[in-house]
């Protein structure tokens, strides 16, 4: 008995008194990112989910990028562009020099292969692509010609997405040209980024390495190798993080930063992202076919409160467009919670007491949206409106989406833009046309006015010219209230205190410009 | 055997079709285009009606074609390959630590029967069967990684240790290509994930272990055995265990295959790529072919776990004849 209580003493003493090993520290050349998500598979062409896009970032180009803090358009694999007065053709003038993984040349002929080998697989990320091109031409080695159906603006925005838009070598896909290289690219990828594909080890980790004939060279402090660690827990990713075991912490929800931002070896930053959470209402059946009623609910949600649902690191949106896209505007008007005004528009709907209930859905991957409807439940029931809180995994929530009659009355979603521009929310998210299962139109609202100004953004160059549509049909959606805009979705990158050189790019934000990037 | 496999396969198959969701849209991507979702449909032979899917499908797995995963778009044959070697190696290891910890636990439980000792194991195995798998298992990491940084955190094997792929058990791949370094990686990366999935198998086991083995010191030939003058532990070990073993085999048994279906939260806490999340995965997203393939893996490995039980039975017990 002595001898146990002696054991046991001393076991807790160990474990008490023993100070914290000091952290791991990882090579310097090599750069360990912790991130939840692994890519289902590394074809640019098929591909379209969150996990590809580091891998994408890192191993494919495109012939342009963007820069969201210039909200520009810049050069990638092409170095200049010309668009034509009808904006139906894309002339690109391409960067020379520049190689792939396996020592490809890249070309105007590697921009049709790969553009041409997406359209006619035609999956995912293709309808960008298909929607828009009507042919390709080499003019020469340097120079390749895109023939559009119609015009459209944001085209050119269009290309910098990482789904669809990235060029893998020619030479790889000719290697594999029975399937169309889809079994190749399955698991490897071949293009012109400073990275290459060295090893995928499925649910572990995917490793990259410096590309040393990578056109842009190797000049300044950069690094080795990458180690994209697959890390399906949050909170065992933070330990890795502050065990040094893993450089950058991604995916790690803004409510369990507070450990994090207290020990001084590691940097916490929330940026803002171009993804929007909102509640689409359905406007196809009473009560909410009625826009006071619509209006009411707008103005019944307390929107400063919902905010603490992201850990206070967000504010309201402000119309329909998020900060840093063109057509943004602050001096738009909102909603705001105001539930005398709510009671009086219900009243004039002819629900005085309210007297009706309203199933709510919110997705299981975007756990935010259960707190919300919670937190709306109590200010909805002083109105005297049940609300019903249903979760949906994301294949019920389009299940139930694609038909009007069982598209749930309330539901919570996020949306992430394809392409940096207003109409990547505006076209599917409140054009007319584009209801489920065709767009993303839930709330199945149709103002034919606001349609053919959606329409007119999309050919309209002038940017002043395009700044006041984009603020009309905003302002019309404001009106007619289809849905409930909430705020812009944050996203935490935690580093080690000694990474340097990340730039967050809302456009990519699931992603890393580690070409920059070095450790000291 | 193989009427089972077709009566498991035709349920699934059916049932799964009830599942909500679309999975050439949920494999498309939600922002896919319906062009691009029918085109995925018809590559992938969904538009094809019900039937002639059912029989391409069965006819396919007499083939040894499982079939294409939606949602990788790998065969699913191979996903299996790559998954369910990750589950096999950490179930057995946590069966492994379950008989290692669990028999001898229960006998000293027997032995010391309403002792300080006896309380307090019977305390720790009701607290091990009341506590989650992955709230033990980001306790195990908090101590051993964290705190004390002896035991890593995720993963099967150490960055640059992975020895040559022959059977997909990393240990015993390194034991057969002599890899020491990796086999000693393998086994420290296997001690939390195993603990946390062992944890409620041990404390079931080792309380089964206790009431059987005190049942069977209750017998005559027990006394007799005592009466002839043999050690205490002759009589335990050599007449009592064998006896008491029986129900506490049917146990471990079970163990095995709830080991094998609840390894998900300690895959998801440990990154283990096994194949409980490839499970969960493929239901999340409506993945047809790759549900019915880990459904036809499981029934095999059930009951080939049933087979070996019922002959390990006749082992232990001659009385036992089939």
């Amino acid at each position: 008995m002595k001898f146990s209580l002696l054991v046991v003493g001393c076991l807790a003493a160990l474990l008490t008194a023993i100070p914290r090993l000091t952290t791991a520290s990882t090579p310097l050349e090599t750069l360990f990112v912790g991130v939840t998500e692994e890519p289902t598979m590394l074809d640019p062409a098929i591909d379209y989910t969150f996990g590809s896009v580091p891998v994408f970032r890192a191993t494919y180009e495109r012939l342009v990028t963007y820069n969201s803090r210039t909200g520009m358009v810049e050069p990638e694999l092409a170095a200049s562009w010309e668009i034509s007065e009808d904006g139906l053709v894309y002339t690109f003038y391409l960067r020379p020099g520049v190689k792939f993984h396996d020592g490809a040349t890249f070309d105007a002929y590697a921009v049709k292969t790969a553009y041409e080998r997406a359209m006619t697989i035609n999956e995912g990320p293709a309808w960008m692509l298909t929607t828009y091109v009507k042919s390709i031409d080499v003019v020469d080695d340097l120079i390749v010609r895109i023939n559009l159906q119609h015009p459209f603006v944001p085209f050119l925005r269009i290309l910098t997405s990482y789904w669809g838009m990235g060029i893998p070598s020619p030479k790889a896909i000719a290697e594999h040209v029975e399937d169309l290289g889809k079994a190749f690219f399955r698991e490897h990828a071949v293009g012109t980024g400073p990275y290459k594909l060295v090893e995928w080890v499925k649910g572990q980790y995917i490793m990259l390495e410096r590309f040393e004939d990578y056109w842009r060279g190797w000049p300044e402090k950069h690094l080795d190798r990458i180690v994209i660690q697959i890390v399906r827990d949050t909170t065992t990713m933070a330990m890795l993080l502050e065990r040094g075991e893993i450089d950058i912490a991604y995916g790690i929800p803004v409510a369990e930063l507070e450990p994090l931002k207290a020990n001084p070896e590691i940097v916490v930053n929330v940026y803002d992202t171009y993804t929007t959470n909102m509640i689409a209402m359905n406007t196809t059946r009473p009560p909410l076919n009625d826009v006071r009623v619509r209006q009411a609910l707008s103005y019944s949600f307390d929107y400063d409160s919902a905010m603490e649902v992201f850990a206070g690191y967000t504010k309201p949106l402000v119309g329909q467009i998020p900060p840093g896209l063109l057509g943004y505007d602050p001096t738009l008007p909102r909603y705001v919670f105001d539930l005398d005004r709510a009671r009086e528009l219900l009243a004039q709907a002819g629900y005085p007491h309210g007297g009706f209930t309203l199933e709510y859905t919110w997705v299981t991957e975007e756990p935010e949206g259960r707190r919300i409807g919670i937190l709306w439940q109590e200010a909805l029931r002083n109105l005297g409106i049940e609300l019903k809180i249903t979760e949906v995994t994301v294949a019920g929530h389009w299940d139930r989406i694609s038909h009007p009659e069982t598209t749930p009355d309330l539901a919570n979603y996020r949306w992430c833009i394809d392409f940096p521009d207003a109409l990547s929310i505006l076209l599917p998210l409140y054009h007319g046309d584009y209801a489920p299962p065709v767009g993303y139109n839930i709330s199945r609202w149709s103002n034919p006015r606001i349609n053919e100004l959606i329409d007119k953004a999309g050919i309209e160059r002038d940017e002043e010219v395009r700044k006041q549509i984009l603020r009309e049909i905003q302002l019309l959606l404001l009106n007619d209230a289809p849905n409930i805009w909430i705020t812009t979705v944050p996203v935490a990158i935690c580093m080690r205190k000694n990474v340097h050189g990340f730039v967050f790019e809302p456009a990519y934000f699931s992603s890393f410009n580690f070409y920059d990037m070095y450790k000291d | 055997m193989v009427i089972t496999l077709l009566g498991v396969l035709t349920i699934t198959f059916f049932l799964s079709r009830v599942l909500p969701g679309d999975p050439a849209r949920l494999a498309a991507g939600i922002r896919a285009g319906p062009e691009q979702v029918e085109s995925l449909r018809r590559s992938l032979g969904l538009d094809r009606p019900l039937a002639e899917q059912y029989v391409r499908y069965i006819t396919s797995v007499m083939r040894g074609d499982l079939g294409m995963s939606i949602r990788t778009r790998r065969p699913v044959m191979a996903d299996l390959v790559e998954y369910f070697p990750a589950t096999v190696e950490l179930t057995i290891f946590a069966i492994f630590l379950c008989i290692l910890l669990g028999i001898p636990l229960g006998i000293f439980s027997a032995v010391r029967q309403e002792t300080l000792v006896d309380h307090v194991l019977r305390v720790a195995a009701v607290a091990a069967v009341s506590m989650p798998s992955f709230w033990l298992g980001l306790l195990l990491q908090l101590v051993f990684f964290r705190w004390l940084g002896i035991l890593p955190a995720t993963g099967r094997v150490g960055l640059g240790f992975r020895p040559t792929h022959i059977t997909g058990l990393y240990v015993l791949d390194s034991i057969i290509t002599q890899n020491w370094a990796a086999l000693g990686s393998c086994l420290k990366h296997l001690a939390l994930p195993a603990t946390a999935l062992a944890a409620s198998s041990v404390a079931q086991i080792s309380r089964m272990m206790r009431s059987s083995l005190l049942e069977v010191l209750s017998h005559d030939y027990v006394r007799t055995a005592r009466a002839k003058g043999l050690k205490e532990s002759a009589v335990i070990l050599k007449h009592a265990l064998r006896n008491a073993l029986l129900p506490t085999l049917t146990i471990i048994g079970l163990q095995i295959g709830i080991l094998l279906s609840g390894a998900v939260p300690v895959e998801v806490v440990f990154s283990w790529p096994g194949i409980g999340l490839y499970a969960v995965q493929s239901i999340v997203f409506v993945d047809f072919m790759a549900i019915l393939g880990v459904t036809l893996l499981m029934t095999i490995v059930y009951s080939g776990i049933n087979l070996i039980v019922d002959v390990l039975y006749g082992v232990l017990d001659p009385r036992i004849q089939y």
